[in-house]
């Protein structure tokens, strides 16, 4: 009953105008971010979190929000008709998507991927609604304790699921606990690594190093890549979008497996939507009765990651919104925009801010419905889109980098901070190091930095205290055996040349 | 042995002892029962060190890889350095020559010089970039941008 008279103040608020009309926008920017190749959904919502600052928290976060979840659903499109997957979570879907397009049957396929992530989508606002309470009742007799314990955890399982290598991972997750310690530090006043530039006191900011390792360092690397390269898009197969009835009673099934794995695995840290769009695809070729014909046009392998990589989005809000933890790059943007109106994500939100919550989750209820509308009458706009020729559109990223950084706080340091850390991101990608543990790591840093001084000021420098508190001591332990397990495989590794 | 991570690994280890010898001279470390500025940093620091040595132990066990692929592909390395030298001179000039100056500037380097397009349609293109950028963030979003020379 709670939950219900709480929604309904979630819609009375959503309803609104502003509120509407936020949702819109942030959905069909995230169409757009996600058909085009070169901006993904980090980028973009750095890049528009300046604009935010001018609209009230709910109307900002339920644009960000739209931002993300708009792009899952556009990241399909390029996929099947280009073979290019606009976001990284898109990928799976090229392999059965594109084989449609190529086979006359891209409508099917593109209807398939919006039914499938409407209902993803739409359940895993479910989900959200009934776990994110419970979790937040928990978390609130969590101290420093649990809190260093919770975070230690998540830096491992972020690192665990890296793709690269462990320990390259640990060291970028490391350098970003660094980067957290510069400026000033909050327990004893000191001004630590950052000298007389004063921009930096309050430490380096969160936009600017996502600016510089998602938006820069990708232009960088498509300049590389799309040079010169002409792109094949598959428009005029564009034909019938209603799938048949053996299509739904194939692609039902597979899109409620995808939202389930999606679901729980994008409450992970790290895990997120690419990672569940891989599993599920996995799991869903694992156990097809045909699986060999994965790979060669099959309507599961499209509905199952695309729902998969949606569910996602409902479940990695979560910990950022009960636990202020965020388990991605996204999320932690959302944590900063959230911060910059003076919300401070946690178990007492819904008590503190309830319109927030719910006015969030009831956007996303909302944002499904356009985004539906958007992405099927609309897909022929969208497919021109990618027509605009990438020397065109690259410059247009840059600059709107510039002016998105230099807005935040009229700073030229941070301009200086998205170039510098433009060209670490190029390195990194070249050299297969991955940016997300770094940003990860570098937003819960000042928290799990204050949070470990404080238990170990409290047990008077005894390490006991993470294992004499239940919640905490099951953190360590799974963190230590995650930890063991990791050594395990690199030894293997190191021994034997045998990949992870 | 993998010259990338090798060279990366070495480049890690300095940065760490880097970070190491900052934390030591420049702040107070403090003990385990009271934790102070420095401490912080300096375990990161040390987790660095350590984990560099680990990826350039991994780096001399592999075998080199066959592609033998630069930093950057061939003939790409103008659009790169030219890209981030851009972005570089558009920090330093913006405060100085103004929003509709500098933006005219670089972006009609970057549509000539490294996009590649005619000087005439490289002129056109930034012009209708910084107009209608200088439009949005101006006006419609309200955002301060700085005047400089042309006082706009």
């Amino acid at each position: 009953m709670d939950v219900l008279s709480n929604i309904l103040f979630g819609f009375h608020l959503i309803l609104r105008m502003e509120n509407l009309l936020m949702a819109f926008i942030g959905c069909l920017i995230g169409t757009l971010v996600g058909v085009l190749p070169g901006l993904g959904p980090p980028a973009a919502i750095a890049l528009l979190l300046p604009v935010t600052f001018h609209l009230s928290p709910i109307g900002a976060i339920i644009l960000l929000a739209g931002i993300y979840y708009g792009a899952m659903y556009g990241g399909s499109t390029t996929s099947i008709l280009v073979n290019i997957p606009g976001e990284s979570s898109s990928v799976m879907t090229c392999l059965d998507g594109y084989q449609m397009a190529r086979r006359g049957r891209a409508g099917p396929a593109l209807a398939v991927c919006a039914i499938g992530s409407f209902i993803a989508g739409t359940l895993s606002i479910i989900g959200l609604m009934v776990l994110a309470p419970l979790l937040a009742k928990v978390a609130i007799a969590f101290g420093p304790p649990e809190y260093a314990a919770i975070m230690t955890a998540a830096l491992i399982i972020l690192v665990y699921l890296a793709s690269s290598s462990i320990p390259k991972a640990l060291i970028m997750a490391a350098f970003g606990l660094f980067i957290s310690t510069m400026g000033l530090d909050t327990v004893s006043g000191e001004i630590r690594f950052v000298g007389q530039i004063e921009e930096l006191w309050d430490g380096v900011g969160l936009v600017p190093t996502i600016m510089g390792l998602f938006g820069i360092s990708e232009v960088l690397i498509n300049i590389e890549k799309i040079a010169g390269k002409q792109i094949d898009i598959l428009t005029d197969k564009v034909l019938n979008l209603f799938p048949t009835k053996s299509d739904w009673q194939k692609f039902i099934p597979a899109s409620l497996r995808g939202t389930v794995i999606g679901f729980f695995l994008g409450i992970l840290p790290g895990g997120g939507a690419a990672l569940s769009s891989f599993v599920s695809y996995a799991i869903e070729k694992k156990i097809s009765k045909y699986p060999e014909k994965f790979g060669s046009g099959m309507i599961e392998g499209v509905a199952c990651p695309e729902s998969a990589n949606n569910a996602a989005t409902g479940g990695a809000f979560i910990p950022l919104l009960t636990l202020g933890i965020p388990s991605n790059v996204v999320m932690a943007l959302l944590l900063g925009a959230l911060m910059i109106h003076g919300i401070n994500p946690g178990p007492l939100i819904m008590r503190e801010h309830p319109d927030v919550f719910w006015g969030l989750i009831a956007s996303m209820y909302v944002g499904n419905i356009m985004l539906l509308f958007l992405n099927l009458p609309l897909v022929g706009l969208w497919v021109q889109l990618l027509r605009v020729p990438y020397r065109i559109l690259f410059p247009l990223i840059l600059l709107f980098c510039l002016i998105g950084v230099y807005s935040v706080n009229n700073s030229i340091t941070d301009i200086f901070v998205m170039v510098i850390f433009g060209v670490i991101g190029y390195v990194a990608r070249k050299t297969q190091y991955e940016a997300a543990p770094l940003i990860l790591a570098m937003v819960i840093g000042r928290i799990f930095e204050n949070s470990l001084r404080k238990s170990l000021m409290m047990s008077d420098g005894s390490l006991l205290i993470f294992f004499t508190r239940p919640i905490s001591c099951s953190f360590v332990l799974l963190s230590f055996i995650l930890l063991l397990s990791l050594i395990f495989f690199e030894m293997k590794s190191i021994r034997g040349g045998i990949r992870r | 042995m993998n010259r990338y991570d090798s060279v990366s690994s070495v480049v890690w280890f300095v940065v760490g002892l880097g970070i190491i010898a900052w934390s030591l001279l420049t702040l107070e470390v403090g003990t385990l029962r009271s934790p102070k500025g420095g401490w912080f940093p300096l375990v990161s620091g040390a987790m660095i060190c350590i984990l560099s040595m680990i990826v350039f132990i991994q780096a001399q066990r592999k075998k080199q890889e066959a592609t033998g692929e630069g930093l950057y592909k061939e003939g790409c390395g103008g659009a790169i350095f030219g890209t981030i030298g851009i972005l570089i001179v558009y920090a330093l000039a913006l405060e100085r020559l103004g929003f509709v100056v500098t933006t005219f500037l670089v972006m009609a380097f970057i549509f000539i010089r490294i996009a590649r397009a005619s000087w005439l349609a490289g002129v056109i293109e930034s012009t209708i970039t910084t107009g209608i950028c200088y439009y949005v963030f101006r006006f419609l979003l309200r955002i301060p941008l700085p005047k400089g020379l042309l006082d706009m």
